[in-house]
């Protein structure tokens, strides 16, 4: 329950980012009678409203099967240092991409997330990193024809 | 005669029969290994059809989702853990067969069922869609309209779960189709200065975050299952007598199947365990059910493989996906710029015969594959954990980047899976986020036609029978999901007490 009234009170304060984002949106002359406003104003509103309700029945309501059910299923999720850590992988990847290109990026990200997910470090995996990076190269660049980034070092 | 000659030149003149193996081939692959649902997989092939032609990439799009039903019996049957969520119900009686010593003749069958379904499924799409489509003819804007709400009703009450979070996550969805630039006045909104926002948040960028990034963010740091599958294990085909004894489970399969694919929402693994009770109820032998019952295995994979086909059929007649792995093909016919409706049998009828042709290919050649690709398989399935996680998320990456060549799509995706991780924490489904990026853009510039039409009286929205039908049956879809949510919080409240 608790859960879901910081996941109410979440929506909520996204609600009125929105909101304040769409009264920004500046006025065309060319625009309709609803304008370019009008939708972004009714979605803030209706999420506002139902993200209160949200709240309201999270923190009055009793608790319910349905809502075991659903955080049963969200229980069954990695934790938030993990899914910042894949950010963090994917982050490294780009880094990587932009300077020294994508079979070096790749080759990195391998190894990179494979230690992560636990495996123990050994040369295989490195050889598996660099194999796979260069398979996946070969697959999309040379057979497929599929652009991936070349890295500033080599002209890219 | 016209109609062989087209389907004669599709077969030998275009790349339909290499997209059909291909998608087959990668959707038992992806299906086989667990936790790459049957959308997941096709997510993930999703940005690389970007490249082909229009019928090329909706064919392997459809063989993936195809190929994926069955595929996610395999561990279902060898180490009692489903590849896709619509093989859970497969589980009960295939790893049961298998601990007799009968894993063979399980793939077996459930193969067969698979074909069978998918058949069926396919036939009722050919029969249904068309004639479905021909009433969209008459849909004004406001229809349209009606029907963008009435779709995100239907997805936000059928989903599982609470309608409010449904709602809140289709809303979030709708408010992500808005960035970008305003079709009707040119005005930029929510684009921060960025150029890469000009264009918006495409459906596909969504559909790759929510499926597949935030898939692997949940299943980080999980443990190795553990579970190998013997190797070895081979297909037995069922015999004659065999299939004459699955007739009946599969034609309940087929039959659930059929009207879960027709219902948005549903989805397989509803179809599945719904027909395991059905084919338990009507069966001769119902004590083997939960025993190692091959019909135990045949009614789920005949149902689940059904809905594959059948859950297009409210994709291509109004543009409503029922499933997410139908709101990925979705993605799919967006990226090439085709509308689902009765224009696409119009200006793009070889798109729709293609996928016609293409998925009969795909369930043909699903014996032969299914036949041959079984040692792979395994060997996938046998892989470690994070070896995969590696992989996948390497596709991913380069999917994503190889759709504009733009690291700020990467970042993008990143950052949508980053809040589909955390919807799912939170218990809110994607498919209604999903639906709302993708109906989003129809629902605001319809409203806005129809207010132009009207002269700025909302009053034209009532003068439309068809809109006011639609807006009737939303209404009933959200009472309906709200009563029934609280006839279930009183039944659990009483079973407290």
């Amino acid at each position: 329950m608790k859960q879901d009234a910081a996941g109410a009170l979440g929506l909520l304060i996204f609600a009125g980012l929105y909101l304040y984002g769409s009264s920004q949106i500046p006025h065309s002359s060319l625009s309709d009678d609803v304008g370019a406003r009008g939708m972004p104003y009714l979605l803030g509103v209706l999420l506002a409203i139902v993200s209160l309700a949200l709240f309201v029945r999270a923190q009055w309501a009793p608790a319910r099967a349905a809502e075991g059910a659903d955080e049963e299923g969200a229980a069954q999720g990695g934790s938030l240092p993990r899914a910042l850590g894949l950010l963090g992988c994917a982050a490294l990847f780009i880094g990587l991409a932009w300077l020294l290109g994508y079979v070096v990026a790749a080759a990195v990200l391998l190894f990179v997330v494979m230690r992560y997910e636990g495996l123990p470090f050994d040369w295989r995996m490195a050889a598996i990193s660099v194999g796979g990076a260069v398979f996946y190269w070969l697959v999309f660049v040379k057979f497929l024809g599929v652009a991936q980034p070349v890295g500033l070092v080599f002209g890219g | 005669m016209a109609t062989a000659s087209q389907i004669f030149t599709m077969l030998f003149a275009t790349p339909v029969i290499p997209a059909a193996l291909v998608g087959l081939v990668w959707g038992v692959i992806g299906g086989a290994l667990p936790g790459l649902s049957a959308s997941v997989t096709m997510a993930l092939i999703l940005p690389f059809t970007y490249a082909l032609d229009p019928v090329s990439a909706i064919v392997l799009l459809a063989s993936v989702y195809i190929g994926a039903e069955y595929g996610g019996s395999i561990p279902a049957i060898l180490i009692r853990t489903p590849g896709t969520n619509s093989a859970a119900a497969t589980v009960i009686d295939g790893y049961e067969l298998k601990r007799q010593g009968r894993a063979g003749e399980a793939l077996g069958v459930s193969l067969w069922s698979g074909v069978v379904g998918s058949l069926f499924g396919l036939f009722t799409l050919i029969a249904f869609t068309e004639p479905f489509s021909r009433l969209a003819l008459a849909f004004t804007p406001m229809s349209y309209c009606a029907l963008g709400v009435l779709g995100l009703s239907i997805i936000a009450s059928l989903s599982g779960g609470s309608l409010l979070k449904s709602l809140a996550a289709g809303l979030v969805g709708m408010m992500v189709a808005t960035v970008g630039i305003d079709p009707l006045s040119g005005v930029n909104r929510f684009t921060f200065d960025l150029p890469d926002l000009l264009g918006g948040v495409k459906p596909i960028m969504a559909m790759i975050g929510l499926f597949a990034v935030s898939e692997l963010m949940r299943q980080s740091g999980g443990v190795d299952l553990g579970a190998q599958a013997a190797a070895g294990v081979r297909i037995v085909f069922p015999s004659w007598p065999m299939m004459k004894r699955l007739f009946k489970p599969q034609g309940i399969g087929c039959g659930v199947g059929l009207m879960e694919g027709l219902l948005p929402g549903g989805g397989g693994s509803v179809a599945a365990f719904f027909s395991y009770n059905e084919a338990k109820r009507w069966s001769k032998h119902p004590e083997e059910f939960g025993k190692g019952s091959v019909e135990g295995v045949a009614a789920p994979e005949a149902a689940n493989n059904t809905v594959a086909s059948s859950s297009l059929i409210p994709l291509l007649s109004f543009g409503i996906p029922g499933s997410n792995s139908a709101a990925v093909l979705l993605g799919g016919l967006l990226i090439h710029g085709l509308i689902p409706g009765p224009r696409l049998f119009e200006q793009n009828a070889d798109v729709v015969m293609g996928l016609y042709v293409g998925s009969f290919i795909a369930i043909l050649a699903q014996i032969p594959v299914g036949l041959m690709i079984l040692p792979a398989c395994m060997w996938m399935v046998n892989r470690p954990r994070p070896v995969l996680a590696a992989f996948v998320f390497l596709l991913v990456m380069s999917g994503v980047y190889s759709l504009n060549g733009a690291f700020f799509d990467v970042a993008l995706v990143m950052g949508i899976g980053f809040l589909g991780w955390l919807m799912a924490k939170g218990g809110y489904p994607f498919l209604p986020a999903v639906l709302g990026v993708v109906l989003g853009p129809m629902v605001e510039s319809n409203y806005r036609r129809s207010l132009l039409l009207s002269g700025g009286e909302h009053d034209i929205f009532l003068e439309d029978a068809i809109a006011v039908g639609f807006f009737v049956a939303a209404f009933f879809f959200l009472a309906y999901s709200l009563w029934r949510e609280r006839m279930d919080a009183r039944a659990a409240n009483l079973k407290e007490a």
